[in-house]
């Protein structure tokens, strides 16, 4: 009896892996590769290379910005970690004098800021509204990737001798998704596709990592998907999105120290994008003759902080609607049409922010310290508040930072 | 202290242990105790007045689970499990309560076990209640509920010379029920036409509680 569902999932498994492995396979001999096309981001002047070079012992500006993002990756982990106690306060010693409506709407607000649940009706149709934009706006970008002679995302043009098939081949995907039809083959092929990236070199793979977000989505959806109005995701489904979204900006992040004349570039024909009161604050106490090199590895920074607490799952509603609004500055202000594709990363945030299925990765720690609280044993209790945070927020940030002022950049 | 009935078998020695482990609370109509997924674990016992105990769905509609007054206590689930709470509480009336800190329960009923079985008579007399719920749910129709909701709420009713005032909004009935408020106005407006309640506002008269229960029996027909 048992071996049935098992036995139901691996021909599911089967069914998804084939098309994947066989779309990355068929496209292996078409070409696409990635240069300056919608976005200028050509360097006017020149980066003092030796800055990113430089072991973080002898770079103390990197240090600083290292020791600035440290600190409130510190403060958000134990914020969190705190929220139980928070919690507790909130709702007995400020909300309790209120009543009645007051006290409610306060809670709402609270539930929200928390990644509680919200039972809201407003906030439930906004939800499921988002779903339905989420599934389908990649549908939209791949016509518009098609219309433009690009894969997948406008930067990458097609290959003029494969460029009619590939375009077909967008097109007919995008119908399965706009359609909701046979969305885990959907899925599959999106998964082929990214892997299909891979030829061009795993930084290309990387920057195209966020289709893999309703990829996830699309291979656990059922086979007669054009027979359901899917405007709920699953906590699964919800804790992979949150996981690949984070997962990506983390992977961004990293990769604008790594290579970073491209978004010293970006920044040198859109200067305003160096107005940014977070990434400027984390550049806070550095050396002006270093300003735009302090500047690149903040930006990447703030990317990697929230990406961290996305994947993790640590206000993950905050981190998702401060980018939703840095997404659509990017896309109605600073760069305007040659970002339009960002409607799918919108639609995949807007769907944490609005989701009432939100988990994290703490909740061991959280379950032990809850434990630990029942006991009666403070001590056990906030050492399960404040070591955790430390230690994940200094691993996180140095050692990669190290690595990458030791990483090979010749190929860029 | 002595007068509430959780309380009544416990001796004056253990009545003042009480006294010196739990908090007095008065709250106004429409106070929320603590909201569902609440960490707290504390248990309250009502002194005087009323509450609901309710669950909310992902669209904001709600469902009064039941109504406690005098005497009565919530708050078990948690005190027990710590898992956090399962439903929210709050106040009909202008209510007092006392409330216990979960270790300094444990540590009271170490010296006093007979107060657990208060505790556990208190939950299975709550399952029964959710198993007649189940029944009504199945079998009955939403007028036999209706009625049944108003027998309830006239528990914490003030008495008169010429029947029972109840204070509930419609909401609230459609939330015991399980209904809309348009449908509560209808149910409402039957029994005024066979002159076995009066409204005006919140507030609904009904003139003989015996009369409303034996309604009970033709209430399909309502």
């Amino acid at each position: 009896m048992m071996r049935l569902p098992i036995r139901k999932g691996l021909r599911h498994l089967r069914l998804v892996l084939g098309p994947s492995i066989g779309a990355s396979v068929l496209l292996h001999s078409a070409a696409a590769h990635a240069h300056e096309r919608f976005v200028p981001h050509r360097l006017k002047f020149p980066l003092q290379n030796e800055f990113f070079t430089r072991s973080l012992m002898q770079n103390p500006d990197m240090c600083r910005i290292a020791v600035n993002v440290a600190v409130v990756l510190i403060a958000f982990l134990v914020v969190w970690m705190f929220r139980f106690v928070l919690q507790q306060f909130e709702e007995e010693t400020i909300l309790g004098g209120l009543g009645g409506a007051a006290q409610r709407a306060g809670h709402t607000v609270a539930c929200f800021l928390a990644d509680r649940p919200v039972h809201n009706k407003f906030f439930h149709i906004v939800g499921e509204w988002a779903v339905t934009m989420f599934l389908r706006s990649l549908g939209l970008v791949l016509m518009y990737s098609a219309a433009t002679d690009s894969l997948v995302m406008p930067s990458y043009p097609l290959d003029p001798g494969s460029a009619t098939i590939l375009k077909f081949a967008q097109v007919g995907v995008a119908i399965l998704i706009l359609t909701q039809t046979l969305l885990p083959l959907a899925g599959a092929l999106l998964i082929g596709t990214w892997l299909y990236l891979f030829r061009w070199g795993w930084y290309v793979a990387m920057d195209a990592l966020p289709i893999l977000i309703v990829a996830a989505v699309y291979v656990s959806s059922p086979w007669q998907s054009h027979k359901f109005a899917i405007t709920q995701l699953n906590s699964e489904q919800m804790k992979w999105v949150r996981r690949i979204l984070g997962l990506s900006f983390f992977v961004l992040g990293w990769l604008k120290i790594w290579n970073h004349d491209l978004i010293a570039g970006v920044a040198d024909n859109y200067p305003k994008v160096m107005q940014d009161p977070l990434v400027n604050f984390f550049a806070i106490g550095t050396d002006p003759q270093y300003r735009r090199e302090c500047w690149v590895v903040s930006f990447g920074m703030a990317e990697v902080l929230s990406g961290f607490l996305l994947m993790i799952g640590v206000f993950s509603r905050v981190w998702s609607l401060l980018m939703v609004f840095v997404m659509t500055k990017l896309m109605l202000i600073d760069f305007g049409w040659a970002e339009i594709p960002h409607i799918y990363l919108i639609g995949a945030l807007l769907v944490v922010v609005f989701s009432n299925k939100l988990t994290n990765e703490l909740s061991p720690f959280e379950a032990a310290q809850e434990e630990a609280r029942r006991r009666g044993d403070m001590l056990a209790r906030f050492a399960l508040m404040i070591v955790p945070p430390v230690a994940l927020a200094v691993l996180i940030i140095f050692p990669v930072l190290e690595l990458l002022t030791h990483a090979d950049r010749s190929g860029l | 202290m002595a007068r509430v009935a959780f309380f009544q078998k416990l001796t004056q020695h253990e009545l003042a242990q009480i006294a010196a482990i739990s908090k007095h609370h008065k709250f106004s109509r429409d106070h929320v105790v603590f909201f569902e997924g609440s960490r707290s674990d504390s248990l309250y016992v009502i002194v005087n007045g009323s509450v609901k105990i309710y669950r909310k769905a992902q669209d904001g509609r709600q469902k009064i689970l039941c109504v406690l007054g005098s005497g009565e206590f919530f708050g078990e689930f948690s005190l027990i499990d710590g898992q956090p709470r399962s439903a929210s509480v709050a106040t009909l009336q202008p209510t007092e309560m006392l409330s216990i800190d979960h270790l300094d329960f444990r540590r009271f009923i170490m010296s006093s076990p007979d107060v657990l079985w208060k505790v556990l008579e208190a939950m299975c007399e709550r399952l029964r209640i959710v198993n007649d719920e189940n029944f009504d749910l199945a079998f009955r129709n939403m007028a036999f509920r209706f009625v049944c909701a108003l027998l309830k709420l006239s528990e914490y009713g003030t008495a008169s010379i010429d029947g029972v005032n109840v204070i509930a909004s419609k909401q609230d009935l459609a939330a015991m029920v399980g209904c809309g408020a348009e449908r509560v106005s209808g149910l409402l407006q039957k029994l005024e036409d066979r002159n076995l309640v009066r409204t005006r506002g919140n507030n609904i008269h009904i003139r003989d509680i015996d009369v409303l229960r034996k309604a009970l029996e033709f209430a399909e027909d309502l």
